[in-house]
């Protein structure tokens, strides 16, 4: 018979004495290891923004972003809200993908996010709220409706409340609709969010 | 209109179901079709009255926003059938003959280890099912030396598979010569072969912390199958790490039919193959 037993695997290789050595380390399995061990350690939000910056290898960029979002803290927060503005449409999914996972540290990150005076940073932003766990992400998203400027920020967070607002917020998103009387479309979203809450 | 009558079924709407579809396709990857409305409704009311909110957008909130998740878990755990048998989607068994380990095994040499791990292994059913369908239709099954590991958190289910017992309607889907030849009667149950039992090797991980399975490294395959619907999105991510840093390079991963690797992680390429889709490491990446 062909099948033998084995011990699962080999021992556990010794980890480097200190991961942020690790982190820099030549290979990328000592790169995400490191990661993996920093994913704990609230102070290690600065060198793995850092090393997130120059990283090239994805599998180490997904283990930094996972320690990130499991660190939780509203620094790391807004290490990946500074990734809103990336070129990188990866990396920038990535960021709201983990930014969705952190909840109550993005609560503390969110006014600065929703201010920025760049406008596509602030749509990412509110497209984080969709799927945070926080009775205060609605709240977040009527802030858009009623006071951002830019249209495509307030389609989004219409958007947004379409899936997790409630039948009270119906009259600010119409009223949102309607302080721009130019972009008919924002009706239309409008229409759908109260067909889907009400 | 009448007060509702907080003794009787909790009303979901045609919106409501709507609703809850949508969310919970994005919670887990999992969609109900309108002929599913009968067992979805009939889980939510039920939920809906052992947590003692009569209105869905109540309970909807609390699913939606409660800081620990549970309530959430509880509903995946209803809404998902974990029932696990010999040879469970065996489409995957037969696409790991057919067309895995031949491409696995080009990469060796004659004698070679292959390394499967089954994760989470539950009761045993699936290392056993790889085992006896290797035995049974692999050709080059004696070119190599094979080493399936099984593993779960729960070692009470680790226990029952290293006994290897099983009742009837775990082996129903079983060929019979297959059941006779790796498998013996006692005590009206069907005991694995000391041989096949004794071949595998049984462990706790849990798949859910990267640190905590450096040991489990170059498997050729990994059968992950169900597990991953269970999690939340964090945890499915440190899944994927961890299965990522299981294989070999070119290694495999097989995912339960309803979940998919393109939704955790992009680190696995899709491969079709003729039985079933499955994802792979990239031969490219560093091991």
């Amino acid at each position: 018979m062909a099948l033998i037993r084995k011990h699962p695997g080999a021992p556990a290789p010794a980890a480097a004495e200190d991961p942020l050595v690790a982190l820099e380390g030549a290979t990328a399995a000592e790169r995400r290891e490191a990661a993996h061990r920093l994913a704990g350690d609230p102070s290690a939000v600065g060198p793995l923004a850092d090393r997130l910056d120059r990283e090239a290898d994805r599998s180490v960029r997904e283990a930094i972003l996972l320690a990130l979002g499991r660190i939780g803290t509203a620094e790391a927060a807004d290490s990946l809200f500074a990734l809103l503005g990336s070129e990188d449409v990866w990396l920038r999914n990535a960021a709201i993908e983990t930014l969705a996972e952190m909840d109550a540290a993005v609560i503390g990150a969110l006014d600065g996010a929703l201010s920025d005076p760049d406008s596509d940073r602030r749509i990412f932003a509110v497209n984080v709220l969709v799927s945070l766990r926080h009775p205060a992400a609605a709240d977040y998203a009527r802030r858009a409706l009623a006071e951002d400027a830019h249209v495509n920020v307030v389609a989004a967070a219409i958007d947004v409340l379409a899936e997790i607002g409630t039948p009270e917020m119906i009259p600010e998103i119409e009223a949102a609709a309607e302080r721009f009387p130019d972009a008919p479309f924002l009706r239309f979203a409008a229409r759908a969010a109260r067909r889907r809450i009400a | 209109m009448t007060a509702h009558d907080p003794r009787s079924a909790p009303v979901v709407s045609d919106s409501d179901f709507v609703r809850f579809r949508d969310f919970f396709y994005r919670k887990t990857g999992i969609m109900f079709a309108d002929n599913k409305r009968y067992f979805v409704d009939k889980r939510l009311q039920e939920r809906m009255l052992v947590s003692g909110q009569t209105l869905f957008r109540d309970y909807f909130n609390t699913i939606r926003f409660q800081a620990s998740g549970q309530e959430l878990q509880t509903l995946v755990n209803l809404m998902t059938v974990n029932e696990t048998y010999f040879y469970r989607e065996e489409y995957q068994f037969r696409c790991l003959v057919q067309s895995i380990l031949p491409e696995v095994t080009r990469r060796k040499r004659p004698g070679e280890a292959v390394r499967i791990w089954s994760v989470p292994c539950s009761t045993g059913e699936e290392p056993y099912s790889i085992a006896f369908q290797l035995l049974d239709t692999w050709p080059e099954v004696d070119r190599y030396d094979i080493e399936i590991v099984a593993s779960d958190i729960d070692t009470t289910v680790l226990d029952q598979a290293k006994r290897g017992l099983y009742g009837d309607r775990a082996v129903q889907h079983v060929p019979k010569p297959t059941l006779e030849r790796y498998t013996r009667r006692v005590r009206g149950a069907y005991e694995v072969i000391p041989d096949i039992r004794d071949s595998i090797a049984f462990a706790r991980v849990n798949l859910s912390d990267p640190l905590s399975t450096r040991q489990f490294r170059n498997f050729d395959v990994v059968f992950c199958r169900n597990l991953l619907i269970y999690f939340d999105d964090a945890s499915r991510r440190d899944a994927a790490q961890t299965i990522y840093e299981a294989l070999k390079p070119g290694g495999f991963v097989c995912l339960g039919h309803s979940e998919s690797m393109s939704r955790i992680s992009s680190l696995f390429e899709l491969r079709k193959f003729t039985d079933a889709i499955v994802y792979q490491k990239p031969l490219s990446a560093e091991a």
